[in-house]
């Protein structure tokens, strides 16, 4: 009877860490202004051998961002900028620069970063990537933060909640970054009257 | 007749034309990006399939076949992202109000595999309004005991499905303006609380649009809901423990369609678990080593230490071992700058000399309370003297007694003078005193002079006063009655 107990709560125990193990750890600078609405999102420089992983992370950050109701400047617009102001994708991204983005989209934040890893092996997948967001009026780091996953790591009971697919994977992850800067009010908008 | 049909039919057709725009929104679908095909691909089936649907759904659709030649026009290499010179040039062109933009992620029809990213832009403010992202795989669908297999086709339904659940509400609400907040009244109490007591907040708004789907009050830390009840929208909670100054903002939000968050601040309040530091500062007094003491008025001048805010005060007076107070004054709001007392009752009758205690008590507007209590000695009479002389022959004895006062003497004088003026014997001090003279040979009419003055000011002058002895005589011894010697004749 204690054995059954036991193992009834030990599986009760690993459910519950499987199910709320997953929140991005946001390293936040000290003097961030909390409620950034208007951001311009940076293609994401990919770093890894798997061909399209940077505009796959860019795209569905933007998606995730205007779904969450943030106020995206459109990506053809930066790409346009980053043409003219002659920017090699992949290099440093200047204060200067983010600054020049800012007076010209009229954004608050640039959101930028780097993939590391991506991995797909079988029903196997893995990502990681660093994600940070920049204050346009001095270049500075607001905040960021380095995220890796594998679709295991979503697994819940059985089989059930693992992601197989890179997509998704990274879809989950940028949902699980977003909603937690929202809940920290890094990035939230609103209308008062 | 035929005018006003005519003029009828201008304004139907009119209305009808205005509806048909909010309703039915053009939408241009651009081929999609194809990246499961390298960075250069193009994916237009995605992109049409995604184009019925929409169209299913009511929109008016602009297919990407119709589009491609417009962007070959204008040299668009990729169409996942579009600028605004491109965006223009197809607003103008086919008079579209929405451009769809989409990405196919990842693609596998044998596994399946779908992922789809797709966004819309308003052309007129260049702007993104809609947003989302599926993936689908094989991989991860495992339905019941394996029995239902899942195919592409399915995968994309769902997707389209899921990417554009209420899209045309979405839409619909942006053709109308914002909906409008206006706060007419804000019920806030206390304003000042002690930590874990309760804080009500009441709010009268008026609501121009759809009611919104999430009301609260914002406490930094903590969201509370607002529910209705009447004509008020209300909040209770519990104050923190930590003091301090807290806002209250209301917060109204639209989920759907606008999804805009209105923040407007209502007030604030302040936990308060400190009592108020008061000091009672004593003037017209005079500082004695027991306690200060007063003849005719005593000047209380309550201090703050802490900037606090007083709601409430008492003012008693108690006898020094009495429980029972002789005045007792209350007040609501500030403190009065100055008590005065007078050394009189509730009802303004003097009071007997004697030590007092007079006790002020406070209370903040959190309910903090607090006291103060300092003694205080009234004194109005001077104190009693007496000079009393006793003759006994030639003797005069005088005693000259100055009774126990409640606070010091300043000084005393007594001098003794002969019927001629001249003085006999001065005597001085600063204390209280019980003395006795013995003056030999002296004519009994002598007169005394008495000056004697406390701290206070309470003085006794007496001058020039004759000083009556009293006789003393020695007691005669009463002579027994002689018997009668002679006998008594018997009759």
């Amino acid at each position: 009877m204690n054995f059954r107990r036991t193992v009834w709560a030990c599986l009760l125990l690993w459910m519950c860490v499987s199910c709320f193990g997953h929140e991005p750890e946001l390293r936040i600078a000290a003097n961030r202004e909390p409620g950034i609405c208007r951001v311009a999102v940076l293609p994401f420089v990919n770093q890894t051998k798997k061909e399209g992983v940077g505009e796959m992370l860019t795209r569905i950050v933007i998606s995730e961002m205007v779904e969450q109701g943030l106020d995206v400047t459109e990506e053809g617009v930066v790409k346009r900028f980053l043409e003219r102001e002659r920017y090699l994708p992949g290099t440093y991204v200047s204060a200067n620069l983010i600054r020049k983005m800012g007076d010209e989209f009229g954004v608050r934040a640039v959101v930028g970063g780097v993939v590391t890893e991506a991995r797909e092996v079988g029903q196997q997948v893995k990502l990681g990537f660093i994600f940070w967001v920049r204050d346009t009026r001095d270049g500075h780091f607001l905040w960021g933060t380095y995220y890796i996953r594998e679709g295991e790591d979503y697994r819940t009971v059985l089989h059930f909640g693992k992601i197989s697919s890179m997509s998704g994977l990274a879809g989950r992850m940028v949902e699980e970054i977003l909603q937690a800067s929202m809940k920290r009010r890094l990035f939230r908008c609103r209308v008062s009257s | 007749m035929l005018k006003r049909v005519l003029n009828k039919g201008f304004w139907l057709a009119i209305l009808i034309l205005l509806w048909a725009a909010v309703a039915r929104a053009q939408i241009i679908v651009l081929p999609f990006e194809d990246l499961s095909k390298g960075l250069n691909g193009i994916n237009i089936e995605i992109a049409r399939a995604v184009a019925d649907y929409l169209s299913g759904e009511g929109f008016q659709v602009i297919y990407p076949e119709e589009v491609i030649p417009e962007l070959a026009r204008l040299r668009v290499k990729s169409p996942g992202w579009v600028d605004r010179v491109v965006a223009r040039e197809l607003m103008q062109k086919f008079r579209a109000r929405y451009i769809l933009l989409g990405t196919v992620l990842e693609m596998d029809r044998q596994e399946p595999l779908l992922g789809l990213s797709v966004r819309i832009l308003r052309t007129e403010d260049f702007r993104l309004i809609w947003g989302g992202t599926v993936s689908y795989t094989g991989k991860d669908w495992h339905p019941l005991l394996g029995l239902k297999k899942v195919t592409f086709q399915d995968f994309l339904h769902w997707s389209c499905e899921r990417l554009f659940a209420g899209l045309k509400e979405e839409l619909r609400m942006q053709s109308m303006p914002p909906p409008v907040v206006a706060v007419d009244e804000v019920l806030l109490r206390p304003r000042s609380v002690r930590g874990g007591e309760r804080v009500e907040c009441a709010v009268r708004l008026r609501i121009s649009g759809p009611p919104p789907d999430k009301m609260g009050v914002d406490l930094g830390k903590r969201w509370v809901p607002l529910f209705k009840q009447g004509a008020y929208y209300l909040a209770f909670w519990k104050a923190p423990k930590d003091e301090g100054r807290y806002p209250v903002n209301l917060v109204i939000r639209w989920e759907k369609g606008w999804r805009i968050e209105k923040r407007i601040f209502l007030a604030t309040y302040r936990v308060d678990n400190t009592p108020p530091e008061i000091e009672l500062r004593i003037y017209r007094a005079r500082q004695t080593p027991e306690a200060p003491a007063f003849k005719n008025y005593v000047e209380l001048r309550p201090y703050l230490r802490n900037a606090d805010h007083i709601s409430r005060w008492l003012l008693q007076v108690f006898p020094e071992n009495g429980a029972q107070p002789v005045i007792s004054e209350e007040g609501l709001g500030k403190l009065p700058p100055r008590f005065i007392w007078r050394g009189t009752d509730a009802s303004g009758h003097p009071l007997r000399e004697g030590v007092y205690r007079v006790r002020l008590k406070v209370w903040d507007q959190a309910g903090n309370s607090s006291w103060k209590e300092t003694k205080l000695i009234f004194v109005n009479a001077p104190p009693k003297a007496e000079v009393k002389a006793v003759k006994d022959g030639n003797k005069l004895k005088i005693s000259f007694r100055i009774a126990p006062h409640p606070v010091p003497l300043r000084g005393w004088t007594l001098e003794i003078t002969d019927e001629k003026g001249r003085i006999i014997r001065e005597l001085k001090g600063e204390d209280p005193v019980n003395r006795e003279l013995v003056l030999k040979g002296l004519s009994s009419s002598l007169r005394y002079t008495l000056r004697l003055r406390d701290v206070l000011g309470n003085r006794v002058i007496v001058r020039n006063r004759k000083i009556v002895p009293v006789v003393m005589q020695a007691k005669k011894e009463k002579k027994k009655p002689k018997k009668a010697e002679e006998w008594v004749s018997e009759f």
